[in-house]
C-alpha cells in the first residue's frame, strides 16, 4: 500500500498508537460510555475487535450465506434488448 | 425580493431541456448558481402561502433554521453536480436532476402537509427519470422497482396527510407526542421508504446503481437527506428511530464490505451514514438532532464527491468494479486525491468534514446516556473506515496493476474534475472551519468543540486500529464478482414468482372462457349461416371447393337481435305486471 510494505505500514501504525497511548497515559482523557470505566487503551482494542468483528460477520457469514451470481435476477431465457 | 430557490431549479431544468447547445451548459450551471444565490438571501421567518380551496392557505416558502440550513446545501449540491454533469448531452437528464433538487428544495420549505406532498411526489416522479435515463436494460427494471417502492411509500404517506388534513391539521410539525393513530403510523413509513430504512431499504441500492453518472450524483444526496430533514422536523426524539438509526448504519457497513460494484457499494454506504443521521433525530437532544442536520450537511458533500469519483472511474474506463481496477493513482491523480478527501471526511478523519459531523451524533448518545447505541455507532465508524478508505481506496487506487491493464478509454472532461474539486474543497473548508456550519445549528445546545486532544486522539486510535484487521485479512478483503442478496429478493423472487402464477391462472381462466365462448360464436355463426345443414344432419362441414352457400349472409344477426329484442320487452312486461 502506497509502496510500503506490510511490515512497514504495522510499524508506522505501532508507531502512531504508541504516541497516541503515551498521551492518553499523560492525561488525555477519551470520551466513553458510562456504563464501564475506560481502561487504558480502550479504543485500540474497539477498533481491533470491532474490525475483526465487522470482517467475520461480513466476508465470513454474510458473504457465503447471501452472494449470488451476478445473473441471479436474469429472467430465464433472456429478454430482447 | 424573495425567490423560491426551488422553483428556480425547476425553471432552469425546463429551461435547460429548450435551449440550444450553445447556451445550454450556461443555463444547467447558471440555474443552480441563481438558485443558490436565492438560498443565501431567503431571511429567516419569511413565511408565504397563497389560498387553495376551501380557503385552505398553502405555504409554500416557509424559512426556518433547519429548512434554511437543507435549502443552503441542496442549492450547493445541485451547483456542484450541474458543474460536473453539464457536458451531458441528455437534455432530460437535466430537466429532471435540476426538478428533483428543486422538489427536495420544495419539500425543505413546505409550510403545510399538502405542499410537502406535492413536492415529495414531484421529487418521486423526476429521480426515476435518472435511472431511465441510463437507457440499459438493468436500468429500466430498476427505475420500475424504484417507482413502485416509491408510490407505495408516497401513498401512505399521502393516505396518512389526508387524514392529518382532515382532522383539521394543516401544518408540519413534530408529532410525536401524538395522537398515536393510523395517520401518525402512515406517515412514519412513508417517510421509512424515503429514509431507506430496513426492510424497506433496497430500492435505493438497486437504483442509485443503475442511474446515469450525474443522476448518481444527485441522487446520493436528495431522497434520503430530504427523509432525514422530515424525519427531525416532524419524528425528532422517537425512541424507535434511534435504534433504527443503528440498524442502518451497521446494516449498510456490513454489505459495504462485501460489494464489488462501486456504486453499490457507496449506495450502501448512504443507508449505513443515514442511519447516523436517524439515530441522532431519534435521540431527540438539541446535540442529537445538531449532529443529525450537520451529519447531513456534510454527507450531502462528501458523499457527492464519491459519486462523481466512481462516475468519473466509470466514464474513464467504462469499469464498475473494484476487482477489475488498479493503479488509478497514477492514472487519475486528480480523481485519487479527491476520492481520498471524500473517503477521510466520511470516515470521521481530523480535519475532514465528517470528523466534525458524524462525532456530535455519537457523542450526543454518550451524553444522553444511550452507551448501546454509542456503541454501535462507533462500530459503523469502523465499517466506513475498512471499506471506503481502505478497500476502495487499496484496491482501485493504491495497489499496481500489475495484470488488470486499465486503460483510460474517455479522458475526463474538464468541468468533471472541476466539480470534483468543488466538492473536496467543501469537505475540506468544512473540517477545518467547523463554525461555518455550528453558526446556522437549529436547537440551541451548548457548543460543541470537535478539535480536543479527547476527540482526535480517540479517533487516530481506534481508526488506526482498524488497520491491522485489514492489512492481516488483505488476501481476502478484494470483493468476488457477485451480487449481494438484500431485502428486495422478497418482491423479485417470490413475489415475483407468486405475482406471475395468479396471472398465469387468471390467463388461463380468461383464455378458457373467451376461448369456450368464441368456440360457441363460431359454431353457432355456422349453423345460423344454412340452418339446413343442420336439419340434413351434415352440420359444421367446411366446403373444400367454392360454393354460394360459403358466400350466404348469416341470418344469426337478425335473429340475435330479434331475440333480444323479445327477450327484454318481455322481461319488462314482467317486471311491469
Amino acid at each position: 500500500m502506497m509502496g510500503l510494505t506490510k511490515k512497514q505500514i504495522y510499524y508506522i501504525t505501532g508507531a502512531i498508537l504508541l504516541i497516541s497511548m503515551a498521551l492518553e497515559l499523560c492525561g488525555v482523557h477519551l470520551h466513553a460510555p458510562h456504563w464501564w470505566p475506560l481502561p487504558f487503551g480502550y479504543n485500540v482494542l474497539f477498533g481491533f475487535v470491532g474490525g475483526w468483528l465487522l470482517i467475520i460477520v461480513s466476508k465470513m457469514i454474510m458473504a457465503p450465506l447471501l452472494q449470488r451470481p451476478e445473473d441471479y435476477y436474469d429472467e430465464k431465457g433472456g429478454e430482447e434488448e | 425580493m424573495t425567490f423560491h430557490p426551488g422553483l428556480i431549479l425547476i425553471l432552469s431544468g425546463f429551461l435547460a431541456l429548450v435551449a440550444p447547445k450553445t447556451i445550454r451548459k450556461i443555463v444547467m450551471v447558471g440555474g443552480p448558481f441563481c438558485a443558490l444565490l436565492a438560498a443565501m438571501s431567503l431571511r429567516l421567518g419569511t413565511d408565504f402561502s397563497f389560498e387553495f380551496i376551501n380557503g385552505m392557505q398553502l405555504g409554500w416558502l416557509h424559512v426556518d433554521k433547519l429548512s434554511w440550513l437543507f435549502t443552503f446545501i441542496f442549492c450547493v449540491l445541485a451547483f456542484i453536480a450541474s458543474v460536473y454533469g453539464c457536458h451531458n448531452t441528455n437534455r432530460m437528464e437535466a430537466l429532471c436532476a435540476l426538478a428533483y433538487a428543486g422538489g427536495g428544495i420544495g419539500v425543505c420549505l413546505a409550510k403545510d402537509w399538502m405542499t410537502l406532498i406535492f413536492f415529495w411526489e414531484a421529487l418521486a416522479i423526476s429521480s426515476v427519470f435518472l435511472v431511465w435515463c441510463n437507457k440499459t436494460k438493468e436500468a429500466r427494471k430498476a427505475a420500475f422497482r424504484y417507482i413502485l417502492v416509491h408510490m407505495f411509500g408516497g401513498n401512505l404517506l399521502l393516505a396518512g396527510i389526508f387524514l392529518k388534513v382532515n382532522a383539521g391539521e394543516y401544518l408540519v410539525g413534530n408529532i410525536v407526542a401524538g395522537p398515536h393513530d393510523l395517520a401518525y403510523w402512515l406517515i412514519l413509513i412513508g417517510f421509512f421508504v424515503n429514509v431507506a430504512m430496513p426492510p424497506v431499504n433496497a430500492w435505493l441500492v438497486d437504483a442509485y446503481s443503475n442511474s446515469t453518472i450525474t443522476g448518481g450524483v444527485f441522487m446520493s444526496c436528495l431522497t434520503t437527506k430530504v427523509a432525514v430533514y422530515v424525519l427531525v422536523s416532524v419524528f425528532g426524539g422517537m425512541e424507535l428511530l434511534m435504534w433504527g438509526g443503528a440498524l442502518m448504519a451497521l446494516y449498510g457497513a456490513c454489505y459495504a464490505i462485501m460489494e464489488n460494484d462501486m456504486r453499490k457499494l457507496l449506495a450502501h454506504h448512504i443507508i449505513s451514514q443515514t442511519g447516523f443521521m436517524v439515530a441522532g433525530a431519534g435521540i431527540g437532544t438539541a446535540m442529537g438532532m445538531n449532529g443529525a442536520t450537520a451529519h447531513a450537511f456534510c454527507d450531502i458533500l462528501f458523499k457527492s464527491l464519491l459519486f462523481m469519483c466512481a462516475g468519473s472511474i466509470m466514464y474513464a474506463t467504462g469499469i464498475k468494479h473494484i476487482n477489475k481496477l488498479a493503479g488509478m493513482k497514477d492514472k487519475m491523480p486528480i480523481t485519487c486525491i479527491c476520492f481520498f478527501a471524500a473517503a477521510f471526511s466520511i470516515s470521521g478523519i481530523p480535519l475532514f468534514n465528517g470528523f466534525v459531523s458524524k462525532m456530535i451524533t455519537v457523542n450526543a448518545a454518550a451524553a444522553a446516556g444511550h452507551d448501546l447505541l454509542f456503541t454501535l455507532l462507533e462500530i459503523a465508524s469502523i465499517g466506513t473506515f475498512l471499506s471506503i478508505p481502505l478497500k476502495m481506496g487499496y484496491f482501485i487506487f493504491l495497489r499496481k496493476d500489475v495484470d488488470k491493464h486499465v486503460e483510460i478509454v474517455n479522458p475526463l472532461p474538464k468541468n468533471m474534475e472541476i466539480g470534483m474539486i468543488l466538492g473536496a474543497i467543501g469537505c475540506v473548508l468544512y473540517g477545518v472551519y467547523p463554525d461555518l456550519l455550528y453558526r446556522h445549528f437549529a436547537f440551541d445546545m451548548t457548543p460543541y468543540v470537535p478539535f480536543t486532544a479527547s476527540h482526535i486522539f480517540s479517533t487516530v486510535e481506534m481508526l488506526g486500529m482498524a488497520l491491522i484487521p485489514f492489512m492481516m485479512y488483505l488476501n481476502n478483503m478484494e470483493p468476488h464478482t457477485a451480487i449481494s442478496l438484500d431485502t428486495d429478493w422478497f418482491y423479485r423472487k417470490p413475489f415475483a414468482g407468486i405475482v406471475q402464477w395468479v396471472s398465469g391462472v387468471l390467463c388461463a381462466v380468461c383464455g378458457a372462457l373467451g376461448g369456450a365462448w368464441w368456440v360457441l360464436y363460431q359454431k353457432f355463426m355456422e349453423l345460423m349461416s344454412n340452418p339446413m345443414d343442420f336439419l340434413d344432419a351434415r352440420p359444421f362441414r367446411e366446403a373444400k371447393r367454392y360454393h354460394p352457400r360459403n358466400y350466404r349472409t348469416s341470418i344469426a344477426d337478425p335473429m340475435m337481435i330479434i331475440l333480444t329484442v323479445l327477450t327484454s320487452v318481455i322481461l319488462y312486461l314482467i317486471n311491469a305486471l
